[in-house]
């Protein structure tokens, strides 16, 4: 199998397990599974690498993306623990 | 309309110019040739990937449905695990957008014939000429634009070391002797290098990464380790993927494995390199180089 059907296989196997655990779990927090969706990109990428050039501006574009919401939800946590729930 | 007045007018400057020769002005055999007969290089050859198209295809609508299973999952349903599935939809889809940049725009089985025939019609071309020489893999550096290889057409003792950078022609002149005289051609390794993202160092773990990255990336090998002393280059190769086949120009350039190794190797010393010697041990292939200095 090339690398990229490995790479997408083992990414939608990672999500699967994460979103049907944390269901079963009844978890209610949806920036627990984002940052777990995050998580899990960003170490299934690192394990598949290298892509070529073009792949891999793009998939970088999605990483700053998923960082940037992971940061989003970590700053919103500090903002909560600081001055109580905000929503 | 434009663009068939100005065919008929070029048609036109080219009649008037096959008339002008034609009416004793230039003998026979000499006549001009007409500006739109001269040969222009073709541009580069632009497939289109029915294997891109498809993870296109799958990846907009894996996207879409997951922003839409999302959106309408926490505003409608207010459920939190179906919201993340449509989160992790998108994700996955923005992936294969993502990847469908990246993927190969012709079959395998297609390249392999390309390159098949491509090697074939090479090896015939080299046969004919008598050459029976092993290649040396210039860098870049000696040789223009791209690394290439360059064929000696007679066995001297002394392994051609260009100086100042050939020019970019099949036959070339190496050096000062009236038997300097080579063949320059372009390998799989040539290509394979403009793959990389910047050049190499020379220092070996460096050259082992940049080909691990190709190899991986090519899905020719699984990983490159490199042994290097001043002379010698061994580069050994786990699960190779290409076979060598009994071709005359195989052997003189080298497998194309052994080619792109080669091509790397010289393009980060900066120093001609010789294929000594090829082999398959088990599940690894070992390329022994020699550095010409």
């Amino acid at each position: 199998m090339e690398l990229a059907s490995k790479y997408i296989l083992s990414l939608t196997l990672a999500y699967t397990l994460t979103t049907v655990t944390l269901s079963a779990l009844s978890e209610n927090r949806l920036d627990l599974y984002i940052s777990m969706y995050a998580l899990e990109y960003f170490v299934f990428t690192l394990l598949h690498s290298p892509f070529n050039s073009r792949a891999r501006k793009a998939l970088d574009a999605i990483g700053f993306t998923l960082f940037a919401v992971f940061m989003l939800v970590v700053a919103l946590k500090v903002l909560e623990i600081l001055y109580g729930p905000l929503l | 309309m434009e663009g068939a007045e100005a065919g008929s007018k070029r048609v036109g400057e080219a009649a008037e110019e096959d008339t002008g020769s034609a009416e004793g002005h230039e003998p026979r055999g000499r006549q001009r040739v007409p500006p739109s007969y001269v040969w222009d290089p073709l541009p580069p050859l632009k497939i289109r990937g029915a294997r891109g198209s498809s993870y296109i295809h799958v990846g907009s609508g894996l996207t879409l449905s997951g922003l839409i299973l999302a959106v309408a999952s926490y505003l409608l349903l207010a459920s939190i695990p179906l919201t993340a599935l449509g989160v992790s939809m998108t994700i996955l889809g923005s992936v294969l957008l993502a990847l469908s940049r990246g993927l190969p725009t012709l079959s395998p089985q297609a390249t392999s014939a390309l390159m098949e025939s491509g090697l074939r019609n090479v090896s015939a071309i080299l046969e004919e000429l008598g050459l029976s020489s092993k290649a040396v893999y210039l860098s870049s550096s000696r040789t223009g634009r791209d690394p290439k290889a360059l064929i000696p057409l007679r066995s001297n003792p002394s392994l051609p070391k260009p100086e100042k950078p050939l020019p970019e022609r099949f036959i070339v002149r190496y050096g000062a002797h009236p038997e300097d005289l080579g063949v320059l051609v372009t390998t799989p390794g040539s290509l394979a290098v403009s793959m990389l993202d910047s050049k190499p160092s020379p220092r070996a773990t460096d050259i082992e990464s940049a080909l691990t990255s190709l190899a991986v990336m090519m899905g020719l090998a699984d990983a490159a380790k490199v042994s290097m002393s001043a002379e010698r280059v061994t580069v050994e190769l786990s699960y190779p993927r290409l076979a060598r086949e009994e071709l005359w120009a195989y052997r003189l350039l080298g497998s194309p494995l052994a080619s792109i190794v080669a091509s790397i190797v010289a393009e980060a010393l900066g120093k001609p390199v010789l294929i000594e010697r090829e082999e398959h041990v088990g599940a690894k292939g070992i390329i022994d180089l020699r550095v010409v200095d």
